[in-house]
């Protein structure tokens, strides 16, 4: 009866393991990112708010406070805006005295 | 020092005490804007305009002011926009209060010291036109805010009311003044002083233009363009077809 004899030797075996566990490193980090990037969507649909009410239909989209800036001056933001000019507008002197106007106004309003 | 302000549709007129002079800003209340398509674009658009009174905004569109923008809204056979429309802040235009901060800001300037006193004229509340739009009190925040930050302490007053101060002195202050401006037309009706009717029509050198744009099928800028460069007598006929619009809707707006 003809023997057939395998010989392992120790590096070989050290090279194998450590081939299957960088494998299987690989696999479980792919696995992880795939998970995570596919349950991304579905996790942001998950309604946290305890039901009030069987009846009740559970609040799906809460309600945001905004300010009507059309009603209300929030803000008025020119920051973004570049001057590209020297000057603006046409200046004009007049002679005008409005001091005794002022005055007489003045009177009037005691 | 105490400045005074004319936020109008078509013009913004800033007024400053000089010593014994008063010194007057005025600026076209108007823009057009030009969005280029490509960045060579961009470049040929900005050597173009050299020279005129415009802004570079921070999504790369070039807009013109004052006349240099109406001038450009002409070349291309279109309208230019206005920040304010019938006396107050345009709910029409996405970006009319921005314009209108900027252009404010440019013509009033930092205030001298903190604080310093500033009269702008309002409309008063419109007697043809019961829309949610027309909101005088938004208005009124809107330039406060604006030139609260220029460093002014503002009130406003009615631009009637305005003008009975400035023109009834020899009558001791009592008559009616008649402000017609772009937007509106304002009336004032004083008593010694004391405004005692005050009220507004949106009919005004805008509605002429709209209804002779309407009529003769000119754009609006160019009715404006030939309506202000005069050539005409309210009620008589007249050769132009544009300035015989003008002068027909002057007449039914008298009426």
């Amino acid at each position: 009866m003809n023997e057939i004899s395998v010989s392992i030797n120790l590096p070989t075996i050290i090279f194998f393991s450590s081939t299957l566990l960088i494998l299987g490193v690989c696999l479980f980090l792919i696995g992880y990112f795939v998970g995570k990037q596919s349950s991304a969507g579905v996790c942001n649909t998950v309604i946290n708010t305890k039901p009030t009410s069987f009846f009740q239909e559970t609040e799906k989209d809460k309600t945001v406070v905004s300010i009507d800036d059309t009603k209300y001056v929030v803000d008025i933001k020119t920051s973004g805006m570049e001057k590209k000019y020297e000057s603006l507008g046409e200046i004009n002197q007049s002679e005008e005295d409005i001091s005794s106007s002022i005055n007489k106004l003045k009177n009037m309003k005691r | 020092m105490a400045a005074g302000l004319d936020v109008g549709t078509s013009y913004i007129v800033l007024s400053k005490e000089n010593k014994n002079s008063i010194v007057y800003k005025d600026f076209r209340d108007a823009f057009y804007v030009i969005k280029p398509t490509t960045p060579v674009a961009t470049k040929m658009i900005e050597k173009g305009l050299a020279g005129k009174v415009f802004i570079k905004d921070a999504d790369g569109s070039f807009i013109l002011l004052g006349k240099d923008a109406i001038e450009k809204a002409i070349e291309r056979n279109d309208t230019a926009k206005r920040p304010m429309y019938k006396g107050v802040v345009s709910a029409k235009e996405k970006d009319a209060k921005k314009i209108l901060a900027f252009i404010l800001k440019e013509v009033a300037g930092k205030a001298k010291e903190e604080n310093e006193k500033l009269v702008f004229c309002v409309p008063a509340q419109p007697v043809d036109q019961e829309d949610e739009d027309f909101d005088v009190g938004y208005h009124e925040d809107v330039v406060k805010t604006i030139l609260a930050e220029c460093g002014y302490s503002a009130k406003a007053i009615n631009e009637a009311e305005a003008l009975c101060y400035a023109e009834l002195e020899v009558e001791d202050y009592t008559g009616i003044a008649v402000s017609c401006g772009a937007g509106m037309t304002n009336v004032c009706v004083m008593l010694n002083g004391e405004p005692t009717v005050v009220f507004s029509t949106t009919k005004s050198g805008d509605w002429i233009d709209r209804m002779s744009s309407v009529a003769t099928g000119e754009p609006d800028s160019v009715v404006q363009a030939e309506k202000e460069a005069g050539g005409f007598t309210i009620g008589e006929p007249n050769d132009n077809p544009v300035l015989g619009a003008v002068s027909a809707y002057y007449e039914r707006l008298i009426d």
